[in-house]
């Protein structure tokens, strides 16, 4: 009989915590707390929600582009869409969030800001009219808070007496080391510049990283390293995975140019044989590892190396984890391969064009609207690809975005 | 005592402790079994498990529930040990594979309870400091919630709703997504 059965307010709070974090997805969290007031007290508390984002990874729910080649439209936010499962959870984070980030304050010659980097939900800005290594205006932006802390210049005795030109130099936003999370609502992060593409005649590498902890830049040693020529800005990939950087020049070079943040120290270190002339990301792949991806066809593979084995020349240590096929009636490819982005939290993100209207489109695509891209998270442990969404065609490097949806995401500044 | 039995005897019966239930009920387990719960594992090292363990938020329903996840989950954990050394790697990996389709079976057979069991299972796996079975009745209720609706979750779980409608809309309306 129903009613001689227990309820779940029988079991004391703690327990119903215990299940209640077990809730794999948001959603289901987000219709528990209206089920009875134990129950929304238990999921509106702040260390509870720690908790339960500390054990969920949070969902792609769509990317960030900024226009480069239409200027007219700035900013775009493309959310998940149907047949996403985290569409309307998307939907909700676009009508909360500002990402065309009205509240910055715009310096005064009126250049717009461009995208670095973004996050952990947390977007890095520059100006576009920044002609200065020391970046005037760097502003770290949180959309959803709607809220920003600017980021102050490189100190000037930081800097080396030869003026450097940022020109195409970007910053990276990653976040502070675990070992400095303090627990607190505000997960904090640091900023990363290094002169790779404005290198100083002495052949010096120089890196700057500034703390939100210590709210200070410092400087690390200047490496020099002779044998490494990086190419044009466009040529240069960038990634970030375990506290490291990673150029990667996509002229065929056989090697990377890596700069580890635990010892602020910059090293070139060979790529897989034969993946030089492939189509690659670097990406994070579950918690120590680096992972390769190899885009052929009709095909991803997977590689993967432990953080330690990084420096290990040639193929040593390089694992080959998976590899998944991909339709064969699309033209594939990495989403934002040129110079940042398209990697975060665990994916990676694919384009992927209808064969037949891509071939029409190319041979006269003047005449013709661009096909629509269809795009793809692809889990990087698994290789699962999931289709995000299909928007308008678009040639910009493409910011993943990850987050809890409101109100389930935590205040990022 | 009549006769002193053999060494081997003493050793067995040295490493059979007894738990006994909240209405007296005394179950026989080894020690293998029973420290698979922390808290008598702590009892066994402070040797205080002479005359038996009393557990009186454990009925007997419950405690032989409780002791056959123990008996399953022990036996796999030595069968594993015992294994390890004496497989090549390959063979190890399947005979460890087995081990864990077999008790994955166990598992979902052994969840197959209406769910006044299951919360007394909860109750007592936190109790005893089981963390397997406390982690395997908390995900079994979690998921159950899946998407289910407010409503739904109430009825299953025979919850009163106590908020207002003003607060019930409130969070709603914060959280409009999960509904469509």
């Amino acid at each position: 009989m129903a009613s001689a059965e227990a309820g779940h307010t029988d079991l004391p709070v703690d327990l119903l915590e215990e299940i209640l974090l077990r809730l794999d997805d948001v959603a289901d969290l987000a219709r528990c707390s209206t089920a009875c007031s134990s129950f929304h007290r238990i999921i509106a508390d702040d260390r509870f929600l720690r908790r339960f984002r500390s054990l969920h990874r949070p969902p792609i729910l769509g990317f960030l582009v900024l226009n480069h080649y239409h200027d007219d439209k700035g900013f775009s936010f493309h959310p998940a869409n149907p047949p996403c499962r985290f569409t309307p959870a998307a939907r909700a984070l676009a009508g909360a969030a500002d990402f065309s980030f009205s509240t910055v304050p715009k310096p005064i010659n009126g250049y717009d800001y461009n995208i670095c980097d973004l996050r952990d939900g947390r977007v890095l800005l520059s100006h576009h009219g920044t002609t200065c290594f020391t970046f005037k205006y760097l502003v770290v932006y949180d959309p959803l808070r709607r809220c920003h802390v600017k980021i102050p210049p490189i100190p000037g005795d930081l800097m080396p007496s030869t003026g450097l030109v940022d020109w195409g130099e970007k910053p990276f936003l990653v976040p502070a080391a675990a070992g400095d999370e303090k627990g607190g609502n505000d997960s904090p992060f640091q900023v990363v510049m290094c002169n790779v593409l404005s290198i100083d005649p002495d052949h010096n590498f120089r890196s700057f990283v500034y703390s939100s902890i210590t709210g200070k830049w410092r400087a690390g040693a200047p490496c020099n390293i002779a044998s490494y020529e990086p190419p044009g800005w466009f040529f240069l990939r960038r990634y970030y995975a375990h506290g490291s950087f990673y150029w990667v020049d996509c002229l065929g070079s056989t090697n990377m140019l890596v700069f580890d943040m635990s010892d602020m120290k910059f090293s070139v270190v060979d790529l897989l044989p034969g993946s030089e002339h492939q189509n690659i990301t670097i990406a994070e792949v579950g918690r120590d590892r680096v992972g390769l991806l190899i885009l052929g066809e009709n095909t991803l593979d997977l590689y993967s190396k432990a953080e330690q084995d990084i420096g290990i020349v040639g193929a040593k240590n390089w694992r080959h984890d998976h590899m998944v096929r991909l339709r064969g009636d699309y033209q594939w490819s990495f989403a934002a391969a040129a110079t940042c982005g398209g990697v975060a939290e665990g994916y990676a993100l694919l384009e992927g064009y209808p064969r037949d209207e891509y071939k029409v489109w190319k041979c006269r695509p003047k005449k013709k609207m661009p096909p629509s891209a269809h795009y793809f998270t692809v889990e990087l442990e698994t290789l699962l690809v999931e289709q995000l969404c299909v928007s308008e065609f678009n040639v910009d490097p493409a910011f993943l975005y990850a987050s809890f949806p409101p109100p389930f995401a935590p205040p990022r500044i | 005592m009549a006769s002193a039995g053999s060494g081997d005897e003493k050793a067995a019966a040295a490493a059979m402790i007894t738990l006994i239930s909240s209405d007296n009920e005394k179950f026989e387990v080894t020690e293998a079994t029973a420290t698979l719960s922390q808290t008598i594992r702590h009892m066994i090292e402070d040797g205080c498990t002479d005359g038996g363990v009393p557990l009186p938020n454990v009925t007997s329903k419950i405690l032989a529930r409780v002791i056959e996840y123990c008996k399953k989950h022990a036996t796999a954990a030595a069968g594993e040990e015992g294994s390890s050394s004496s497989f090549s790697d390959a063979a190890f990996l399947e005979v460890d594979r087995a081990f864990l389709e077999e008790l994955e079976e166990f598992d979902d057979a052994f969840l197959e309870v209406d769910r006044a069991t299951l919360f007394d299972l909860i109750l007592a796996a936190n109790y005893l400091d089981i963390k397997g079975l406390l982690n395997l009745t908390c995900q079994k209720v979690a998921d159950s919630v899946k998407g289910k609706t407010p409503e739904q979750i109430r009825e299953m779980y025979n919850i009163v709703n106590d908020l207002t409608p003003e607060e019930e809309a409130e969070i709603r309306r914060e959280t409009q997504w999960a509904f469509e």
